[in-house]
C-alpha cells in the first residue's frame, strides 16, 4: 500500500517536471518556429473532435432535460425555471466537464498512442540525436493546441447541449423555446468558472497523456498500456480538477 | 457540395458497418452461453482482474462525484436558502444520471481500454491465430468471459459507487455547507429515490455490456504492430463513450415510458 | 495427403501467390524455402484456414477444404498443428499451462490431469525444467520447443513448422531436426517446414519446394536441389548477394 503511494508521488513529481518544462518551452517561444505543427495539432484535436462532442453533448442535454422534467412533473409542475437552471448548470459544470472528459478520452488516448508508437519505433531517440528536444517538438504544440481547443469545444458543447435540451423540452413537454432559453440565472461567476475549468482541463490532459506516451516501455504491450494509462489518468485529472475548481469557485462566491 | 455529401455518406456507411459488426459480435457472445461454451477458468480470471482494476478508481470517482454534485447544488442552496432540497438534488443527480455516467466512463478507461490493449496485443502477436489453430474458438474463450465479468462488475460497482458518492456528498455538505451528515442522509432517504437507484443500476449493467462488446470488438480488429494497438485503444474508448451516452438515452426513454 | 492447386492470393496491391501448386506426400518432411516475403507462411496458413485463397483449391486427405466454414476448419485444425514463427505462447500462462490448454479443451482433461500429461510432452522436448516459468522469461529458442510440445498434444497427423530453427543456436537446431525426423519415422507425421536453414534442409528434408515470385520455382529431393543448374536456386543455396534473383521491394 505504501509502495503504491510512493509510486504515485513519484509520478506526480515527474508530471510536475513535464509541466514546468513545457511551460518554459512555450514561454521561450519554441512555438514561433513551429507554427505549422501547432496548426496541425489544433486541427487534430479540435476539428476532428467536433462530431464526437456534438454527439455526446447533445445526448447529454437531451437526457438531462428529459429526466429532470420527468421528476419535476411529479413534484411541482412549474417548468418556468427549468430552462434557466439547466443552462446555468451546463455553462458552469456539465458543459466544460463532460467536454473535458470526452477530450481526455479521445485526445488523451490519441496523444499517448502517437507518442508511444514513436517511442517504441525509436523516433523519439532519433529526435534527441538530432538535438531536438521532445518537449519542444512533441509536447509543447499539443499543450497549447489542446488548451485553446478544449475551451472552444466546451463553449461549443454548451451550445449544442442547450439546444438539444430545449428541443427535448419542446417536443415532449411543449415548453416553448422562449420560456426555456432564458439566461436569468446565469451570472458572470458561472461563465468564468466554466471557462477556467475548460482551460485547466485543456492544459492538463496533453501533459498527462504525453507523459504516459513518453514513458512507454516495450512493444505493442507497452503502447497499449500507455494508451490505457493516459485515458485513466487524464479522466481522473479532470474529475479532481473539477472538484478543486468547484470548491474554489464556491468559496470565492459564497465563502 | 458533393464532396461534403460523399463524406457524410462515407461516415454513415462506416457507422453502419461498425454498429453491425458489434451487433454480430454480441450475437456470437450470447450464442457461446447456450450451450455454455464460455471458458470457466478464464471467466474467474476476468472477474478477478476487472474487480481489482475497477474497484479503486470507481470508489475514488464516486466520492468525488458526490462531492461535486453537492457543491453544484450548493450554489442554489446558498442563493435560495433551501437547504432542505440539498439531499434530494444531489441524490437524484447522482443515482439517476451522473453517478452511472461518470462511473461508466472511468470504468471504460480503466477496464475497457485495458481490455482492448490486451486483446489487441494478442492479435498483433499472433496469439489469437494460435488459439484458432488449436481449434479453440476465440469468442468463447476470450470474449465471452470478459463480457460476463465486465457486465456484472460494472453493475456491482455502480451499486457500491452510488453509496460512496453519498458519503462524499455528505462530507462535502458538512465541510462546505455546514449541513450535518445525519440531516443530509435523512434528506436523501426522505426523497425516496429507490426508483432512481434501480435506474442507475440498470444503466450500469447496460454500460458494462456496451463497454465489453466495444472494447473486445476493437481489440480483435487491431492490426499493424504496436501503433495498431494504440490506435485500437483510441478508437475503442471513443466508441465506448458514445455508446455509453446513446444507451443512457435509450434506457432513460424506456424507463420513462414505463 | 495435402494438395495445393493453383493458389492465388493478394493483399491489397501485392500479389503474394500467383498460381502455386504443390503436392505434399504423407509421412514425409516437406520443406518450403524462399526469401523473406516470398509467401511461405501465407501458403501454409491456407491449409488451416487462417487465410482463404482468392483462386485455387486446397485438398486435405482427399477432401476439398477450400470453402469450409470456420467451424468446419476446427476438424482440420485438430489434425494439422501449427508451430508459429515466433512461438506464440500465451503470455498469461506458464509453459506447462500453455501445453495443457489443448488437452483441457479437446481431450476433456481436468486441470490436474492436463498438467501431468503436459509434463510428458515437455520432457519430449527437454523443457521439463521450465514447466512453471512464463514465456516472457525465456528466449525465443526455448519458447519454440514449448510451442512444438503444445502442437504435439493434439497428436496431429500433420505439423506445420514455421521457421523452427531460425534464431536458435546450432545444437538446439540439430535437436529440432532430430525431433522432426522422429515424428516422421516413428509416428508417421507429415511435416511441412518453412525454413531457409540450408543445413536443416540437407539433413532431414525428404522433399524441397522453392517459392519465388509467387510460384513454385523448383520442387524435388534435396539432392536435386544441390545439383540444380537453375541460377536463381544456385544463388539462394550459395548465399550470394549478387545474382539473377530479384527481391521484392529492393531497387525501387
Amino acid at each position: 500500500m505504501s509502495q503504491a503511494i510512493a509510486q504515485w508521488m513519484d509520478s506526480m513529481v515527474r508530471l510536475g517536471r513535464l509541466f514546468r518544462q513545457t511551460f518554459t518551452s512555450v514561454l521561450k517561444g519554441s512555438l514561433r518556429r513551429r507554427r505549422s505543427q501547432l496548426i496541425v495539432q489544433m486541427y487534430e484535436i479540435g476539428n476532428k473532435s467536433v462530431l464526437f462532442i456534438t454527439a455526446t453533448l447533445s445526448i447529454l442535454g437531451m437526457i438531462s432535460v428529459f429526466q429532470v422534467l420527468k421528476q419535476v412533473e411529479k413534484i411541482v409542475p412549474d417548468f418556468s425555471m427549468i430552462g434557466p437552471a439547466f443552462i446555468q448548470m451546463m455553462i458552469r459544470e456539465f458543459g466544460p466537464t463532460i467536454t473535458g472528459l470526452m477530450i481526455a478520452t479521445r485526445v488523451g488516448s490519441g496523444i499517448a498512442a502517437e507518442v508511444g508508437s514513436m517511442v517504441v519505433t525509436e523516433q523519439v531517440d532519433a529526435l534527441r540525436m538530432s538535438n531536438a528536444k521532445p518537449v519542444d517538438y512533441l509536447v509543447a504544440p499539443r499543450f497549447v493546441a489542446c488548451g485553446i481547443q478544449t475551451m472552444m469545444l466546451s463553449i461549443y458543447g454548451v451550445v449544442v447541449g442547450v439546444i438539444a435540451g430545449s428541443i427535448t423540452a419542446y417536443v415532449f413537454w411543449n415548453i416553448s423555446f422562449g420560456m426555456f432559453l432564458r439566461f436569468d440565472l446565469v451570472q458572470w461567476g458561472d461563465v468564468v468558472s466554466g471557462l477556467l475549468k475548460a482551460l485547466a482541463y485543456g492544459f492538463t490532459i496533453p501533459i498527462v497523456a504525453s507523459q504516459a506516451g513518453l514513458e512507454t516501455k516495450g512493444g505493442s504491450e507497452g503502447v497499449g498500456a500507455a494508451t490505457t494509462r493516459a485515458v485513466v489518468n487524464a479522466s481522473f485529472a479532470v474529475v479532481i480538477l473539477d472538484l478543486l475548481l468547484s470548491g474554489f469557485s464556491y468559496l470565492v462566491l459564497y465563502g | 457540395m458533393t464532396s461534403f455529401l460523399t463524406r457524410i455518406g462515407g461516415t454513415v456507411r462506416s457507422l453502419v458497418v461498425l454498429t453491425g459488426g458489434m451487433f454480430l459480435l454480441l450475437m456470437k457472445i450470447l450464442r457461446s452461453f447456450v450451450p455454455m461454451a464460455c471458458d470457466s477458468r478464464e471467466t474467474w480470471r476476468a472477474f478477478y482482474k476487472v474487480g481489482v482494476k475497477g474497484f479503486p478508481i470507481v470508489v475514488l470517482t464516486a466520492l468525488f462525484t458526490g462531492a461535486i454534485m453537492v457543491l453544484q447544488s450548493g450554489h442554489y442552496v446558498a442563493r435560495t436558502g433551501a437547504t432542505s432540497l440539498l439531499g434530494w438534488a444531489a441524490g437524484f443527480a447522482v443515482f439517476a444520471e451522473i453517478g452511472p455516467i461518470l462511473i461508466g466512463l472511468m470504468f471504460s478507461g480503466r477496464v475497457g481500454a485495458n481490455n482492448t490493449a490486451e486483446l489487441g496485443t494478442m492479435v498483433v502477436t499472433e496469439q489469437v491465430d494460435a488459439l484458432r489453430s488449436l481449434a479453440i474458438e476465440p469468442t468463447a474463450y476470450l470474449v465471452a468471459p470478459r463480457f460476463l465479468a465486465m457486465t456484472l462488475m460494472l453493475f456491482l460497482l455502480t451499486a457500491m459507487g452510488d453509496l460512496f458518492a453519498l458519503v462524499g456528498g455528505a462530507a462535502t455538505a458538512k465541510v462546505m455547507l455546514d449541513v450535518p451528515v445525519g440531516i443530509f442522509f435523512q434528506q436523501v432517504v426522505d426523497a425516496q429515490l429507490l426508483d432512481e437507484y434501480w435506474l442507475g443500476l440498470l444503466k450500469g449493467m447496460v454500460f458494462g455490456m456496451s463497454i465489453a462488446v466495444v472494447s473486445c470488438y476493437f481489440g480483435l480488429r487491431a492490426s499493424g504492430g504496436a501503433a495498431g494497438v494504440g490506435r485500437a485503444v483510441n478508437a475503442s474508448v471513443v466508441a465506448a463513450a458514445i455508446s455509453i451516452f446513446v444507451t443512457d438515452y435509450v434506457v432513460a426513454l424506456l424507463w420513462g415510458a414505463m | 495427403m495435402i494438395v495445393f492447386q493453383d493458389i492465388y492470393k493478394r493483399f491489397g496491391k501485392k500479389e503474394v501467390l500467383r498460381g502455386v501448386s504443390l503436392n505434399v506426400p504423407k509421412g514425409k518432411i516437406q520443406y518450403i524455402i524462399g526469401t523473406s516475403g516470398a509467401g511461405k507462411s501465407v501458403l501454409t496458413k491456407h491449409l488451416v484456414g487462417l487465410i482463404r485463397p482468392d483462386k485455387g483449391r486446397v485438398l486435405f486427405d482427399g477432401r476439398d477444404i477450400t470453402d469450409c466454414t470456420e467451424q468446419e476448419y476446427f476438424e482440420v485444425r485438430r489434425r494439422v498443428a501449427t508451430v508459429f514463427q515466433h512461438a506464440t505462447l500465451f503470455d498469461s500462462m506458464t509453459m506447462a499451462e500453455n501445453v495443457a490448454l489443448p488437452l483441457r479443451k479437446h481431450r476433456g482433461c481436468k486441470q490436474k490431469e492436463a498438467l501431468e500429461r503436459a509434463m510428458e510432452f515437455l520432457k519430449q522436448v527437454q523443457m521439463a525444467d521450465y514447466a512453471h516459468r512464463y514465456p516472457s522469461d525465456v528466449g525465443d529458442g526455448l519458447r519454440k520447443r514449448v510451442a512444438i510440445a503444445r502442437a504435439l498434444t493434439m497428436e496431429p497427423e500433420v505439423v506445420i513448422f514455421d521457421e523452427p530453427t531460425t534464431g536458435i543456436d546450432p545444437l538446439a537446431a540439430a535437436n529440432v531436426d532430430q525431433l522432426m525426423r522422429h515424428l516422421s519415422e516413428q509416428m508417421t507425421v507429415t511435416s511441412i517446414v518453412i525454413s531457409h536453414d540450408l543445413r536443416s534442409i540437407f539433413r532431414v528434408a525428404d522433399r524441397v519446394a522453392m517459392l519465388y515470385k509467387g510460384r513454385v520455382l523448383l520442387e524435388g529431393t534435396p539432392e536435386e536441389f544441390r545439383n540444380t543448374t537453375n541460377p536463381v536456386v544456385r544463388q539462394f543455396i550459395n548465399g550470394d548477394a549478387e545474382g539473377p534473383m530479384e527481391f521484392p521491394g529492393v531497387g525501387r
